[in-house]
């Protein structure tokens, strides 16, 4: 068997594989001396020492190098001595952006102390007059129990012949439509009276309409043809309350919702269902009217009701068991 | 400083209060001064950085962002006017700069005057600093000067973590091996003294 080739290849391989291994060998040493001294550095002593002590067979002598280079570093780690460039900078500083004297800076921050100041007394002030304005829905009906008021309301309402009462008025349901339509819309009247417990109307077509539209408010009831006995009764109770120049609320209780009817602008009408009971329903609002203009003419559609009337404001779902 | 003495003095300083403004400077300079010093290796235009960085810093305070550190804000405005700098000038090179800082370093003869070994020492190190590539350079200043960890380096130079790393790594080879294989081993030799005076 000839194995001179290979003899002679081992002889050149053998220095070349052990060239190649110093070389492995030093490049893991250098890898291991530079992750030894990241650690070192950033403050994780104990890692150093344990990647030192885990590599000692493989890499011999690396704590030796870690220490060796730490010492050549070591000076690089005092900062060089710095001239005193305080006053260039400062001057410099005050060119572009002038500082301020110590009055200048207590007159601004007396400036900004009375602006906040301002400011919070023009926040509460404006809560304040909105709340004395607005007073809450429990507020108004403890007023509106006030005789007089009901006296006043309560025939203006019972007289309107709008006031309409399904059959089945005793059966309990869900929902309470009070809402607005001229005598046009009341001529072809939306029956689904088994959804209905009570609905009063008075006012423009479209409003009716959008109203019955509603897949989740499908119910307006038919027209009662006078306001008889029957719907004087279910007007339990009227609650009007108005302050002022303020909108009035007209409410109506039912054994199963309250009814408010709002006279005023929009912001008010809406305010008033807000703070209205739970339970309560609220639909629309009369704009620019005030108690006065609410008489009985104008339930009846004769006044000239149609361009003051509101859109759908707001309804919620009363609350069925709720007992008044 | 600790931070919350650190951020009184910004929001004095940016209300217009000098004194506040310039106990920041005071603080802050020498870090700033070095950190330029070893990137750029001229004194004449560390001051020149530190002073137009310093006040770009003192103008803009109320833009200072309080989750960070004031000294990171304060190094990376400073490399910026740093780097604009080296754009606008095309500043002299790497051995150019060597020079001026032994010029300063010099005691007047022309020789590094031995007594101070720690001038002696830094001059040599210096020297293999400015040796570097830059980007190497500024992560080893930013590593072991500065000591800051290899996370915000990597984000103050916009560098992922593994390059830093390997920066880092790469610089300390060649400073190791130009320290100790330096045909005039002076700086070696000194620090070697000042080990054994120790």
């Amino acid at each position: 068997m000839n194995t001179g080739p290979l003899r002679s290849a081992g002889g050149r391989s053998g220095p070349r594989k052990a060239a190649k291994d110093d070389g492995q060998a030093r490049r893991l040493r250098e890898r291991l001396v530079n992750e030894c001294l990241d650690s070192i550095v950033e403050g994780d002593v104990g890692m150093a020492r344990a990647m030192i002590r885990a590599s000692a067979e493989v890499a011999p002598g690396a704590d030796r190098d870690v220490a060796e280079l730490r010492r050549l570093l070591r000076p690089l780690g005092k900062a060089p001595c710095a001239p005193d460039l305080t006053s260039r900078i400062l001057a410099e500083t005050q060119h572009r952006r002038p500082f301020l004297s110590c009055s200048t800076r207590h007159q601004i921050s007396a400036w900004r102390v009375a602006l906040a100041a301002s400011l919070l007394g023009l926040i509460t002030g404006g809560y304040l007059i909105s709340e004395l304005g607005n007073p809450s829905a429990d507020d108004r009906l403890a007023v509106t129990s006030r005789p007089s008021t009901l006296a006043a309301v309560s025939p203006t309402v019972s007289l309107a012949p709008d006031l309409l009462i399904p059959h089945d008025s005793q059966r309990s349901k869900p929902d309470v439509y009070l809402s607005f339509a001229n005598e046009a819309s009341l001529e072809s009247p939306f029956r689904r009276t088994h959804d209905v417990f009570v609905a009063q109307s008075v006012g423009i077509p479209s409003i009716m309409e959008s109203i019955s539209a509603r897949p989740d408010h499908p119910a307006l009831a038919g027209r009662s043809p006078t306001a008889d006995a029957r719907a004087s009764a279910n007007v339990t109770e009227l609650a009007a309350a108005s302050r002022g120049q303020a909108s009035l609320l007209l409410g109506s209780r039912t054994p199963n919702a309250t009814i408010l009817l709002g006279s005023g602008d929009v912001g008010s009408a809406f305010a008033h269902s807000r703070r209205s009971p739970e339970g309560s329903t609220l639909l629309g609002g009369f704009r620019g009217l005030d108690d006065a203009a609410l008489t009985p003419d104008f339930l009846r559609g004769t006044g000239t009701h149609q361009n003051l009337m509101q859109p759908w404001i707001k309804l919620r779902p009363p609350v069925r068991s709720r007992p008044w | 400083m600790n931070k919350s003495q650190e951020l009184r003095l910004i929001r004095k300083a940016a209300a217009g209060h000098r004194d506040s403004a310039e106990q920041l400077v005071q603080t802050f300079q020498g870090s700033l001064y070095g950190y330029i010093l070893r990137i750029s290796g001229r004194p004449d235009v560390s001051e020149d950085v530190v002073q137009e960085a310093f006040v770009r810093v003192l103008t803009n305070l109320d833009r200072f962002d309080p989750r960070f550190r004031f000294s990171t804000w304060l190094f990376t405005i400073g490399r910026r006017v740093y780097f604009n700098m080296c754009e606008k000038k095309k500043p002299l090179s790497d051995s150019a700069g060597l020079e001026t800082w032994r010029d300063v370093s010099d005691s007047g003869n022309g020789r590094i005057d031995r007594a101070d070994t720690t001038t002696a020492c830094r001059d040599v190190l210096q020297a293999e600093l400015m040796r570097l590539p830059s980007d190497q350079r500024e992560v080893v200043v930013l590593f072991h000067q500065h000591e800051w960890p290899i996370a915000l380096i990597a984000e103050h130079t916009g560098m992922p973590v593994g390059t830093v790393k390997s920066h880092l790594h790469r610089a300390r080879i060649k400073l190791r091996d130009g320290l100790t294989h330096r045909p005039e081993p002076l700086g070696v030799e000194t620090l070697k003294m000042q080990e054994v005076g120790r």
